[in-house]
């Protein structure tokens, strides 16, 4: 499968990786050839198969209605680059 | 050197004090030193080291422990570590120190083994090389110009090079079978499931599984059994007891049926391995195993199949870093975007960035169905190709690797021809399958049954309405109603209203690195009891989806929803319009899906703050086919749902709060058209006033656009109640593809019959019911069943009260909408909290009934019952007002006033009627209002004659 440099800039955008203009060219051939390996997939027969999400034939475990978390605000905010008066802080967005 | 041996060598010369763990642990950290050639380690950890060496020879001397305490090992730097840097071998995490445990690493702490660091590995566990880590490529104890393999080959060359017995690896694709071959090691890779993945940095969730690498299968053995079982915070963790893989290392291999496929064997395999493998089969045959001819013909998909799957998943899981809550952040961001793109082109090496795109790109619209579908079909033909040999066979046997370990740099400047060494590893991580790398030779284990998924899908219907002149407005509600659960969705954090930001945002809220999801079954039964009350179907099996977009309150880059597959589907609301109509209004599907966090805009200048108290906060999200015709009928169905939830106690509906908020589309079409017209869509309203507000501007503005000869763009807008209209939202540059697909750290949900009815026996009668019973049985008017019935708090009080007043409905529903209502009101409570208990009020009540007191000095009784006087017997009682109809006291009364008045007696028996009024005015006086009216009136007429 081939994919213009249209398309690498646009999966670029919904990935929210900048690329450089220098980039794109190359990044394009090396996708393409990536998903040549997966045009493998279309010569087989398997429209009638049924896709196979999990491993394992199990149902979802629930867990009780119960508050077991803490407040961790000290530890997590800690990690943070740039967080103020127990916010994350990014540079300002406009609705 | 101590460390080239076993653990269980390790473990003898420990007990029998040949060596001490601090002496072992000293060993292995002089080792890591003097092969600081190999780059193995990322972070040496020799105070924790020393410390927990010291603590195991402590135990050991007390004769009390574990097989593994005291042994030095490493960590792969994919398990968070306490305390401990953590980076994934990338620079996105380089400065990133967990402040929790993986739970292999709690397990391994528990039994004492003795951790001196963490592994450099391949970033984010994607390679085949160590050559992908941000802290250099990593070297093969046995050819330093040869590469260890990868992902796990730091782990691979630590324990190859005799540093530590024993490592632990992660496994999506071979990470550490290809590792362990390419160094002489046994390396186990467990079943999907058997070991947690709680805190191990995700990669491809439904395909990476942690596991160990060591010099023999019987020390493989031990680490497995430390490591494996079943871990509530990993909702795919296998719920399964933990075999006894120590004790059946004892069993002989007479009888063994090994699997021999010729696609391991195919052309691309060096000659000298495909001869050392075969040779250690005919060992096998001479032990008394038997080798059986087995095909797995669907082999060739597995690499296409993996090299769609694994980028998809990774794409989905890597787009939480992205410098908001920790990990790199880009210097000096211009604005969100650049926040992003920069701090992600930055922190991500070339082989992460190409698999993100990859991946993007197998989910995008339009290609989900050729590359991510087609991919997972694929992996059920691989799966179904094991479970058929496994019917004749109890192992699978073939070369780990096509080739012994590479040179450094051979195979890096070609990605595909990296991927294509992986043809004997991924097949197995497609079908969740255990697997074992064993030097000059691999054998694998019995499988396991893979799961199912099923498409289904929603339809429309019609029916025909008119507004506008010549024009039609067309509306689609979707309301969104925060269940009312104590703890979120996906996490034990607290959903309470009001709390200082980030205090109820627990690690997996906050989107850390290893952090999984496990749901919340209160959320499960809430959206069950809705789907039940408006006759709708429930899905024995539905499917949570990721949903991703990139906002800074959306801390995964994802939202977890439901996509094709909802718990709720079809169920119709019936409506009361305000001018006596009734219209049903037909539901397209009823959701879960989680809450994002909150942005505050204005909290400091040029930055916007982040609170994710609310992210994770489960919700019901409600949807209508677009079947209502006016801004009143859009808000009437809100009200209906808004009493229902209440109703049902699933939903406070809280709007202030923001506990039930609603987004309208709105579309307008010439009257008659069958054609929908583009739609435009209003969100976040938070009142009901709001909402046809919003409605009616929006109709108004798109029939004026079009009759201007405009079109209407298909857009979001918000509702500015300052100068009553919609304004478009600044815009999004493409409108998001949003690439759902099943979250693959959620297997299906299932619900059962008995389940459902379970829950349906619970269920309260609905209040239209509960209205319509009002009306015909009891008797009571339209308007008074409605009132009562607005509020499920307010019906049961009037039912209550009726209980201990049978008979009395319209004075009971009166002083419930009456008195009771106006006190609740005057002292802002709700029902829960009111001060006169609907059985004291039927006591009250009993009292007018029999002619105690009056109604007029019953609203004053009641005023002290509210205010805690006691009981209306006590009250009464205690100040006398007890009415007077005793005729003898009443005549006495009368006799008084008569008395006290003759000219007005003389004046009524004139003819001045209107004189009653007086008299019977100073009877109540003097006998401070307690004169029984009735009795008083006839007493009175019979004396004055």
């Amino acid at each position: 499968m081939s994919i213009d440099t249209v398309a690498v800039r646009h999966i670029a955008r919904l990935a929210r990786i900048a690329i450089a203009d220098a980039e794109v060219a190359p990044l394009a051939q090396e996708l393409s050839r990536v998903l040549d390996l997966a045009d493998q997939l279309a010569a087989a027969d398997i429209a009638n198969v049924a896709p196979l999400a999990h491993p394992h034939e199990h149902t979802l475990a629930w867990r009780a209605d119960v508050v077991t978390e803490g407040d961790r605000a000290d530890a997590f905010l800690a990690l943070a680059p740039d967080a103020r008066a127990g916010l994350y802080l990014v540079p300002k967005v406009i609705e | 050197m101590a460390t080239f041996t076993s653990i269980a060598q390790c473990a003898q010369a420990l007990r029998a004090r040949q060596v001490s763990a601090v002496e072992l642990a000293q060993e292995s950290l002089r080792m890591t030193q003097s092969r600081a050639d190999l780059n193995a380690l990322i972070t040496l950890d020799e105070a924790n080291a020393l410390a927990a060496a010291e603590r195991a020879d402590a135990t050991l001397a007390a004769g009390s422990a574990h097989a593994l305490a005291g042994i030095p090992f490493v960590h792969k730097d994919i398990f968070c570590t306490n305390g401990v840097r953590t980076t994934c071998a990338s620079r996105m995490l380089a400065n990133f120190v967990p402040p929790y445990d993986a739970t292999v690493v709690a397990k391994l702490a528990a039994t004492q083994a003795v951790s001196i660091g963490k592994t450099n590995m391949d970033e984010f566990a994607m390679g085949s090389s160590n050559e992908n880590s941000h802290y250099g490529a990593v070297k093969n104890p046995w050819d330093t110009t040869r590469v260890p393999g990868g992902s796990s080959g730091g782990s691979a060359a630590a324990v190859a090079a005799g540093i530590v017995p024993f490592a632990t690896g992660t496994d999506t694709g071979g990470s550490i079978r290809q590792p362990a071959a390419f160094c002489g090691l046994t390396g186990l890779k467990p079943t999907y499931g058997r070991v947690s993945r709680w805190g191990m940095i995700a990669y491809a969730s439904s395909l990476d599984c942690a596991g160990v690498l060591a010099r023999s299968a019987v020390s493989c053995a031990q680490v497995f059994a430390a490591v494996a079982g079943h871990d509530a915070r990993d909702a795919t963790s296998v719920d399964r007891p933990v075999d006894d893989y120590i004790g059946a290392l004892a069993r002989p291999l007479q009888g063994l049926r090994i699997g021999v496929a010729r696609e391991y064997f195919g052309a691309g395999i060096d000659a000298g391995v495909g001869a050392m493998v075969q040779a250690a089969l005919a060992q096998y045959e001479k032990l008394g195993a038997t080798l059986v001819d087995i095909a797995l013909p669907n082999a060739a998909l597995a690499i296409p199949a993996y090299y769609v799957i694994a980028p998809a998943e990774a794409s989905s899981n890597l787009a939480r870093y992205d410098g908001v809550r920790y990990g790199h952040r880009c210097d000096n961001p211009a604005s969100l975007e650049d926040l992003y793109t920069r701090t992600r082109a930055e922190g991500f090496g070339a082989e992460v960035r190409r698999r993100i795109l990859v991946g993007t790109y197998a989910l995008s619209a339009g290609y989900y169905d050729a590359y991510y579908l087609r991919a997972q079909r694929a992996r059920r033909l691989i799966a179904n190709d094991f479970q058929a040999a496994f019917k004749s066979v109890d192992l699978i046997a073939g070369p780990t690797t096509p080739t012994v370990a590479f040179k450094l740099g051979e195979k890096s400047a070609d990605p595909l021809a990296m991927y294509a060494a992986d043809i004997n590893t991924v097949a197995v991580n497609l079908a969740g399958l255990p697997a074992i790398s064993i030097p000059a030779g691999v054998a694998r284990r019995r499988a396991q049954i893979p799961a199912r998924d099923r498409l289904a899908s929603a339809h429309a219907r019609r029916c025909d309405m008119s507004t506008h002149a010549g024009w039609e407005a067309v509306i689609g509600l979707e309301i969104h109603a925060q269940l009312s659960t104590s703890s979120k969705l996906f996490s034990g954090a607290a959903t309470a209203y009001g709390a200082e930001p980030n205090t109820q945002a627990a690690a997996v809220d906050v989107a850390l690195p290893g952090t999984l999801p496990v749901p919340n079954h209160a959320a499960l039964d809430k959206a069950i009891r809705f789907g039940l009350a408006t006759g709708a179907r429930i899905a024995p099996q539905s499917i949570f989806a990721r949903k991703n977009y990139f906002y800074p309150d959306l801390p995964k880059g994802y939202q977890i929803s439901q996509y094709e597959l909802p718990i709720v589907s079809g169920g119709t609301v019936s409506v009361r319009l305000d001018d006596g109509r009734t219209i049903q209004v037909e539901l397209e599907r009823a959701h879960l899906e989680e809450d994002a966090g909150k942005s505050l805009h204005d909290a400091f200048h040029a930055a916007t703050g982040i609170d994710l108290n609310r992210a994770g906060t489960p919700l019901l999200e409600i949807v209508t086919k677009p079947v209502l015709y006016s801004a009143q009928e859009a808000v009437a169905y809100m009200r209906t749902v808004h009493t229902l939830v209440r109703w049902l106690g699933i939903c406070d509906g809280n709007m202030q709060e923001g506990s039930f908020r609603c987004d309208a589309n709105v579309s307008v079409r010439p009257q008659g058209s069958d054609k929908l017209g583009t739609r435009t869509e209003i969100k976040n309203v938070n009142s009901f006033r709001f909402v046809e507000k919003a409605i009616e501007y929006e109709i108004e503005r798109q029939i004026r656009a079009l009759e201007n000869g405009e079109t209407i763009v298909q857009e979001t807008r918000l509702y500015d109640a300052a100068r009553h209209q919609t304004r478009s939202m600044r815009s999004k540059e493409s409108a998001d593809d949003y690439r759902y697909f099943p979250d693959p750290d959620l297997p299906p949900l299932a619900v059962t019959a008995a389940d459902i009815d379970n829950i349906r026996a619970s269920m309260p009668e609905l209040p239209e019911t509960r209205r319509a019973r009002y009306v015909d049985a009891l008797g009571l008017p339209e308007a008074d069943a409605t009132q009562l019935c607005a509020d499920k708090a307010t019906a049961d009080y009037f039912d209550v009260t009726l209980a201990a007043l049978p008979g009395e409905a319209k004075l009971a529903a009166n002083w419930t909408l009456g008195e009771v209502a106006a006190a609740l009101n005057a002292d802002a409570l709700h029902f829960d909290a009111v001060r006169v208990s609907a059985p004291a009020l039927a006591q009250l009540l009993a009292r007018v009934r029999e002619g105690t007191i009056s109604g007029k000095t019953a609203k004053d009784v009641f005023a002290a019952m509210w205010a805690g006087e006691g009981d209306a017997d006590a009250i009464i009682e205690k100040r006398g007002l007890k009415q007077i109809s005793d005729t003898g006291a009443l005549a006495a009364a009368i006799d008084a006033v008569l008395a006290e008045f003759p000219s007005q007696v003389a004046d009524y028996r004139g003819g001045n009627d209107k004189l009653l009024q007086f008299f019977v005015g100073q009877v109540m006086k003097r006998t401070r209002g307690q004169a029984n009216p009735q009795q008083l009136n006839g007493l009175l007429k019979e004396k004055l004659g």
